[in-house]
């Protein structure tokens, strides 16, 4: 194993678990009768912000039983993320652009991706999920989209290495205007299933709001 | 032997020395020449290496805008064009992302050897079941977080984090810094940071000087074409260098002018001649040349020191020449051969005294001071051979009478009457002597002497300030504090490094240090890192116990097979400092350990001292170990030099005696010669203590060098008196001495800097008293002085 490799899949983790409630945002947004992959990506560039609740399973080949995690993901676009986890334990993720915020109970850093090449080529693949970059996410993946009556699914298959190394494929579920599921299979075998509810789609933050949320140094609860 | 012979000699002589000295001369300043005890020594190579080490040759840049991203744009362009001089040995201007992967290569195998410092302790006690269930539930809980997919993948193989701990050290060690778009910025995100080496030493201006102007241009150029507001502010101890040496070059042009033109008017207007005065130097440059010579053969080395010390003697040496040259201008009646014989037993009496004076500094422990002394020596006695041996033969024939410089005649009538009427009035002598006497004992007590030289050093405020304030942005580390660990090796020295380092974490914790950066972040001892794995190893059962309690917590045991495969593996050959100098991380070490001689230092550099005792007292007990004050330790030297000097000037005065005595061979004239160089020495401690002038160690070397023109100046008046002619040619003589040595050191009591001005003081106002106290040598001469010259 290499360590780049381990840091960046680090990012990108964090960076899956960021894109799924702007799918959502973008099916809400886009309200089209018959969804296409080009009507999906033109909802995402038009969100205004996404608040969602998530719950994270994470079947890992060291754990026996799934881990657990829970918490609230806030997303703005085109680059504005941050999550933040109650369960099983309290830790507070900020991404601003190419700026990387990270805290949990252990203490906090920030990180500056744009210094990492490899970070930063992964956090840009997941960025391009929800930044409304049909042609960027068509360079990175094979996406493909399925329909079925209201329920949809959009299958990404990195085309890059080292992604390619790392993830095998990400699933994203939903229904209608509504996103309520995506899946991260790992080629180790690892899956990371996060569902999503209470999904506010079209949030506008205030001013206020986006400098208390998206501050690098912001507090523990990250609420607004 | 004639004169074409002695011609012939004295030219092959000197070319075969220049020969020597040019093919084996080289001057170099080695400040360990000068350190009295093995420890010094040592000390001083330290001091040395810090003075010219990675510390002293990094710059630090700071770009401020009123945008951060503005000046994060100038500093990545600035960063790129310095990047391209050739007197850039690196820029690091953000993170290097290769590094992370280096560490991960060299250090994950070895893991396990850098767990604890106290293994024998801790890693039992860690691989007790309850710590070992914490340590699962803490993993588990770090597989949730964003993190995970870095932990998850070494978690298997390292299920008890020592890889963790690695990182963890590393990253204590990094700079307080924040990191914009790949870019160095202040934690506050005000400054774009830029980090460079040079690859000279900071203190060689010229390619220091071609840097600085480098960058100037390159950050005119980009701001002009960027526009905004931005702002570079630098730090580097180059900087200090390039404007001292601007500086003093500026004064030294003036002094020079001023020298020149003095020295020109002073020969035209008495001897009539500049001939002369390029005849008066060549006795003292050929006794530098020869003292260099006889110093490279005798210690097969040449301080640089040396010979700036000894250079200075051409003060005293041109002395020699200048006599011999104004009589013979001033006796028309007396051939040249005829002269040198007449001042020969002055001239040999008053260079002998010098050579006394100087030869206590034979017997001091300090190398540098022997080579001086011999050097001196050598000096002097080579002047005076020139002088009476081949000087005569340049003077060309007899001159006629009315060739004499009537102002000299003049000058030297006068000089003589006034001395034949201060002779004839011996209390007013004696009065101006007590009063001399009296007036110094009277102040001397309030005589102060300051060795700290960094007070001579004319630092531009504004300079400073800068610096302090770029310093204050990146948190840099103190200049010049460390602490080293010596040992006879390397692995010695990092064995003590690591008691070191691990009472400065005490020390960092109780607030005594702000913070440190040491080798411990990177190295420990091949003996700790094998009681690490003895630790482990001492726990056979090391991967059942772990796989029971991490199972029982959630954890798959077969997911654990890596670790349980490593632990029956071979262990990972030590890392020692060969192996991690010849890894990609090589460039760490060199500024962390040090070979000094046959021994090692390592070096912590320590920021935020906030109690030097306290320092001290953490560290108590640890041998071999000092707390290392580069000022302080300078500071400590410099005194040692003064009092060594003082010392030998009171050796070289009962020496000088001892001359006169054995010239002599009576009191009277024996003290005579002596009593006004004695007196000036007073009269100028007097005033310095008198006008609260801080004295130190170049005041005292200054003295050294008054002294030895006084006593010629003494010997001079007692033996005109005692002589038949030649009296008022005598007191010209010792007035274009003295007026030679005034514009030649004396000037340099007008330039702006304060060490130069130190030197300047003491030697103009040190001649000029010796020049107006001599008749005082008079108050021991009986009898009456010769009339005047015919």
């Amino acid at each position: 194993m290499r360590a780049v490799s381990a840091l960046a899949s680090a990012f990108l983790a964090v960076a899956a678990a960021a894109a799924a409630p702007t799918v959502a945002t973008a099916s809400e947004a886009a309200g089209l009768p018959e969804l296409t992959l080009e009507s999906l990506m033109r909802g995402m560039a038009t969100s205004s912000g996404v608040v969602a609740r998530f719950h994270e399973a994470k079947q890992l080949a060291l754990l026996s039983v799934p881990l657990e995690v829970r918490g609230t993901i806030y997303f703005v676009p085109p680059d504005r993320l941050l999550r933040v986890t109650r369960e099983p334990s309290r830790s507070r993720l900020v991404i601003d652009g190419s700026r990387f915020a990270y805290r949990d109970e252990a203490g906090g850093e920030q990180v500056d991706l744009s210094a990492n090449p490899l970070a930063r080529e992964f956090v840009s693949n997941f960025v391009v999920l929800f930044n409304g970059d049909l042609a960027g996410l068509r360079e990175r993946y094979e996406p493909a989209l399925s329909v079925d009556g209201e329920r949809w699914k959009l299958v990404l298959r990195a085309r890059q290495r080292p992604l390619a190394d790392i993830v095998d494929r990400v699933t994203l579920e939903g229904s209608g205007r509504t996103l309520d599921r995506m899946e991260m299979l790992e080629t180790n075998g690892d899956r990371t299933t996060t569902t999503f509810e209470d999904v506010q789609a079209d949030r506008h933050f205030s001013g206020e709001e986006l400098q208390q949320l998206f501050s690098l140094r912001g507090s523990d609860s990250g609420e607004p | 032997m004639s004169q074409t012979a002695i011609r012939a000699v004295f030219l092959a002589t000197v070319l075969g020395m220049a020969a020597y000295c040019a093919t084996h001369v080289e001057l170099s300043t080695n400040i360990t020449n000068f350190m009295p005890e093995r420890s010094e020594a040592e000390q001083a190579v330290l001091a040395s290496r810090l003075a010219d080490s990675q510390l002293t040759r990094t710059m630090i840049l700071t770009i401020g805008a009123s945008d951060t991203t503005q000046a994060v744009a100038a500093a990545r362009e600035l960063a790129e064009r310095l990047a391209g001089n050739p007197e850039v040995a690196w820029v690091r201007a953000g993170l290097d992302p290769g590094q992370m992967e280096n560490v991960y290569r060299l250090y994950f195998p070895r893991r396990d050897r850098f767990f604890s410092d106290h293994p024998e302790q801790e890693i039992p006690a860690l691989l007790a079941p309850e710590a070992l269930r914490a340590r699962a539930r803490a993993l588990r809980l770090q597989l949730a977080l964003p993190t995970a997919t870095l932990t998850k993948r070494i978690a298997a193989s390292d299920p008890l984090g020592a890889f963790e701990r690695v990182i963890r050290r590393f990253r204590e060690q990094a700079p307080s810094l924040g990191s914009e778009q790949g870019q160095f910025v202040t934690t506050d995100g005000r400054y774009a940071v830029i980090f460079l080496a040079t690859r000279h030493s900071a203190f060689d201006s010229r390619p220091q000087q071609r840097l600085l102007g480098d960058l100037r241009s390159a950050f005119a150029e980009i701001a002009e074409r960027r526009g905004g507001d931005l702002v570079l502010e630098t730090s580097g101890a180059n900087r200090f260098a390039v404007a001292a040496e601007q500086s003093m070059r500026r004064d030294v042009a003036l002094i020079s002018a001023v020298s020149f033109v003095g020295v020109s008017l002073l020969f035209s207007s008495f001897l009539r001649s500049l001939h002369f005065f390029l005849l008066a130097i060549f006795p003292p440059l050929t006794g530098i040349l020869a003292a260099a010579t006889l110093t490279r053969l005798v210690f097969g080395r040449l301080d640089g020191l040396t010979m700036a010390f000894g250079a200075a003697l051409i003060g005293v040496a041109i002395d020699y020449s200048i006599f011999v040259i104004n009589h013979h201008r001033l006796d028309p009646e007396a051939p040249a051969s005829e002269v040198v014989r007449r001042v020969r037993p002055s001239l040999v009496l008053g260079a002998l005294t010098t050579i006394a004076s100087f030869a206590g500094l034979v017997f001091t422990s300090f190398p540098g001071f022997r080579e001086i002394g011999v050097f001196s020596m050598a000096g002097v006695g080579a002047s005076l051979l020139v002088t009476l041996v081949v000087l005569p033969g340049f003077l060309g024939p007899r001159p006629r009478a009315d060739r004499v410089p009537p102002l000299a005649r003049r000058t030297a009538r006068r000089l003589g009457d006034g001395v034949r009427f201060l002779a004839a009035r011996r209390r007013v002598l004696l009065a101006a002597a007590l009063a001399c006497a009296a007036g110094s004992a009277l102040v001397l007590p309030r005589l102060r002497f300051v060795d700290d030289l960094s007070r001579l050093l004319a630092m531009d405020p504004r300079l400073r300030a800068e610096d302090d304030r770029v310093r204050a942005r990146v948190a840099g580390p103190e200049q010049g504090r460390v602490v080293i660990a010596l040992g006879d090796d390397a692995d010695a020295a990092i064995a003590l490094n690591d008691a070191v380092a691990e009472r400065l974490a005490e020390a960092q914790r109780r607030g005594v240090v702000s913070g440190y950066r040491s080798l411990h972040a990177l190295l420990w001892s091949r003996d700790l890192q094998d009681r690490n794995l003895r630790a482990f190893a001492a726990v056979p059962d090391l991967a059942d116990r772990l796989e029971t309690v991490f199972a029982e917590e959630g954890f798959r045991r077969e997911a654990l097979a890596p670790f349980r495969d490593e632990q029956r593996g071979p262990a990972p050959p030590a890392l020692d400092a060969e192996a991690l100098r010849a890894s990609p991380l090589g460039e760490l070490l060199s500024p962390l350990l040090l070979e000094l001689g046959d021994r090692f230092a390592v070096v912590t550099y320590l920021r935020g001292v906030a109690s030097p005792a306290a320092l001290a007292a953490t560290l108590e007990g640890l041998e071999h170990v000092h707390v290392f004050d580069q000022h302080s330790f300078l500071n400590e030297i410099y005194r040692e030099f003064r009092v060594t000097t003082l010392e030998q000037m009171a050796v070289g005065t009962g020496l000088v005696l001892l001359v006169l005595g054995l010239r002599y061979r009576h009191w009277r004239p024996m003290l005579a010669a002596l009593l006004p160089s004695l007196l000036v020495l007073g009269a100028l401690l007097g005033i310095f203590a008198a006008t609260g002038v801080e004295t130190n160690l170049l005041h005292v070397m200054s003295l050294n060098l008054v002294m030895g023109m006084g006593v010629d100046y003494g010997i001079f008046m007692v033996d005109s008196a005692r002589s038949r002619r030649g009296f008022d040619a005598s007191m010209l003589s010792m007035l274009l001495c003295c007026l030679t040595t005034v514009f030649a050191f004396g000037t340099l009591a007008i330039s702006a800097h304060p060490a130069l001005r130190a030197i300047g003081v003491t030697t103009g106002v040190g001649i000029l008293l010796s020049l107006l106290l001599a008749p005082v040598a008079l108050l021991l001469q009986p009898g009456a002085l010769p009339d005047r010259d015919s």
